[in-house]
């Protein structure tokens, strides 16, 4: 693609195919990111492309916000098979990584709780949608504040004052995470609880 | 973790954005659950796959053109997204034309029947099959007598390639353009799949396409495409019933609402029996989930539309044609059809007497979509016929 990207209007076949080799794979992650299964992650490559071709008079004509156009139709065909598929486990779910047999307190189970990225996943399980999403169009897409306002359909203040109070929330997420979690392992002694089969440290 | 070092020195609002976008980067980068930022050697192919089916019809004329076509894509029918559906009516309105292709002059003969009204330019539209309500126990008794001709049928020397060439007819909705305004399209086609001892399978086709808005055949049949990446089989398809409901409703099934558990399973049998290449075992299997849903009814003797004389076996497939409630903002529906009331939906397949083999699949809706403005009474969605199935010696090469 030339420095005047894609031009706005039809393209040819010649202009969609390089856009899309040099996009597909983007939009392949965002898809795998949001969506269990990965014929739905293909499914949404095909028609964010296809939508793109529809609207390719709307195009921007710059490389950069190209992608950035991509993701926010991509973003819409996302919700779109959300809304479709049915009692599917979300991605964060896949991401909060829930752990079974909460009452177990095995070493094993205790310790696997107070990992440091299954506290980070609960915790980001916990925050609402648009806080998610504005977290993994940052931290996943690797989009600036501007980059995210447009996939969004924000401006780019709105952007920023969503990704900081994101950011406070995930933090009060974490740090409740840690408490409760602290108050239910420690023994009087202040030491994690061990398996009773195991001889107690003194 | 939980360290508060974790979250800078400064306050919140203080950071300045590349501090913040660093900070909620090192983060959560490790929960990236797709972190990989270039293809792997399958992924590249399938993007290629995709690439080529995206072209073979979104170039052929501008975007905002109604003789443009739409390529092929997910197996999605111009259905929209329903409260309560099988994840065939959860396609969302865009739509998609199907797969395969057919020699244009068999198809219009065979396939395409009804009326051409020369006033609005419309296509032939198909009518439905005359199907009857003959209740459910006859059904029952019915898909019992296939599924046992089915698993009598001799097994035949090993090592041989299942073929299947079927016949698809459906209606596309593609909604588009700053006014949402649809264009529709009939797409009809001929497909030849061949599957091969460990699943390799090959798949031959040809479509042609008929737009709704001019009445008129947009060319003749495209060219014949071959594809051998990602082709739809049975290969592998569970042989028990049992086996059948797991991988029709996975896990979810359990705590999946009844009814719409039911139109998954009988979604996900249908199309199953239309892709033509089940073995038949697998083929027995998918008529004992049918005859367990208490909704399958014996639907009659019909002639099927290449002519054959079958009986048939449907099942209500959920509503369809409805808007969801409310209408999503960036969803694509006709302009004028948001507030469309939609109507009940049904599934037939029709089997031969003879053998129990599996002929024909058929979607009625009780109404047509909102978006072609014809009168309501039962339309067609889409139709797969199987015009031959069984074993050959090997891909590519044609039964006797």
């Amino acid at each position: 693609m030339d420095g005047d990207g894609v031009a706005g209007g039809q393209w040819d076949e010649a202009v969609f195919a390089e856009l899309f080799n040099e996009h597909a794979g983007a939009i392949l992650r965002f898809a795998q990111r949001r969506l269990p299964g990965n014929d739905a992650a293909w499914d949404v490559v095909a028609e964010t492309f296809r939508t793109a071709w529809l609207r390719s008079a709307t195009a921007p004509t710059s490389p950069a916000p190209v992608l950035a156009w991509l993701y926010a139709i991509a973003g819409n065909v996302v919700r779109n098979t959300q809304r479709s598929q049915r009692r599917r486990h979300d991605l964060t779910n896949r991401v909060g990584a829930s752990l079974d047999g909460r009452s177990d307190d095995s070493y094993e189970a205790v310790d696997a709780r107070l990992s440091a990225e299954n506290r980070l996943a609960q915790a980001f399980d916990r925050l609402g949608h648009d806080d998610q999403e504005v977290l993994r169009l940052v931290a996943w897409e690797g989009l600036d504040l501007a980059g995210a306002a447009g996939v969004l359909g924000v401006s780019y203040t709105a952007a920023k004052v969503r990704l900081h109070r994101a950011r406070r929330r995930l933090r009060q997420a974490l740090l409740g995470n840690s408490a409760a979690l602290a108050e239910e392992v420690n023994d009087d002694t202040g030491r994690p609880r061990q398996r009773s089969s195991a001889p107690e440290t003194t | 973790m939980g360290n508060r070092s974790v979250w800078g020195e400064l306050g919140d609002e203080g950071l300045a954005e590349d501090e913040l976008l660093a900070e909620v980067r090192a983060l959560l980068g490790g929960l990236n659950p797709a972190p990989e930022l270039s293809l792997s050697e399958t992924e590249s192919a399938r993007a290629d796959h995709v690439l080529s089916r995206l072209l073979i019809d979104t170039t052929s004329a501008p975007p905002d053109d109604p003789r443009r076509r739409e390529g092929p894509g997910p197996s999605h029918r111009g259905r929209w997204p329903l409260a309560s559906s099988s994840k065939k009516r959860a396609a969302i309105a865009l739509g998609v034309a199907v797969c395969a292709a057919a020699l244009v002059a068999t198809v219009a003969v065979v396939a395409l029947q009804g009326d051409r009204n020369p006033a609005s330019a419309q296509p032939a539209l198909p009518r439905p099959l005359t199907f009857a309500n003959g209740g459910h126990a006859a059904a029952v008794s019915l898909l019992e007598r296939a599924a046992a001709l089915q698993v009598s049928q001799p097994s035949g020397p090993g090592g041989r390639s299942r073929y299947a060439k079927t016949q698809n007819y459906a209606v596309n909705v593609n909604v588009g353009g700053t006014h949402n305004t649809t264009t529709t399209f009939v797409v009809t086609t001929v497909q030849q799949v061949w599957v091969a001892p460990g699943c390799k399978a090959l798949e031959k086709s040809y479509s042609q396409a008929t737009s709704a808005t001019t009445g008129a055949d947009i060319g003749g049949p495209g060219p014949e495409s071959t594809d051998e990446h990602w082709v739809d089989t049975n290969c592998g398809f569970p042989t028990s019933a049992s086996a059948v409901v797991a991988r029709l409703v996975g896990a979810d099934g359990s705590d999946m609402d009844r009814q719409d558990r039911d139109y998954a399973l009988a979604d996900g049998a249908m199309a199953q029996l239309g892709l033509g290449t089940a073995t038949p075992r697998q083929v027995a299997a998918l008529y004992r989930v049918l005859e367990s849903l208490p909704g399958v009814f014996y639907a009659g003797t019909v002639t099927d539309d290449a002519g054959r004389l079958g009986q048939a076996v449907g099942v209500p497939s959920g509503l369809v044609n409805t808007p969801p409630t409310p209408v999503p903002k960036n969803l694509f529906v006709p302009a004028g059809c948001a507030h469309a009331k939609g109507g009940a939906g049904w599934d037939y397949f029709v089997l031969s007497p003879k053998t129990g083999q599996p002929l024909e699949v058929e979607e009625v809706d009780s109404t047509p979509p909102c978006a072609l403005r014809l009168p309501p009474g039962p339309f067609v969605g889409q139709y797969n016929v199987v015009l031959a199935s069984g074993a050959v010696s090997a891909s590519g090469v044609l039964p006797k």
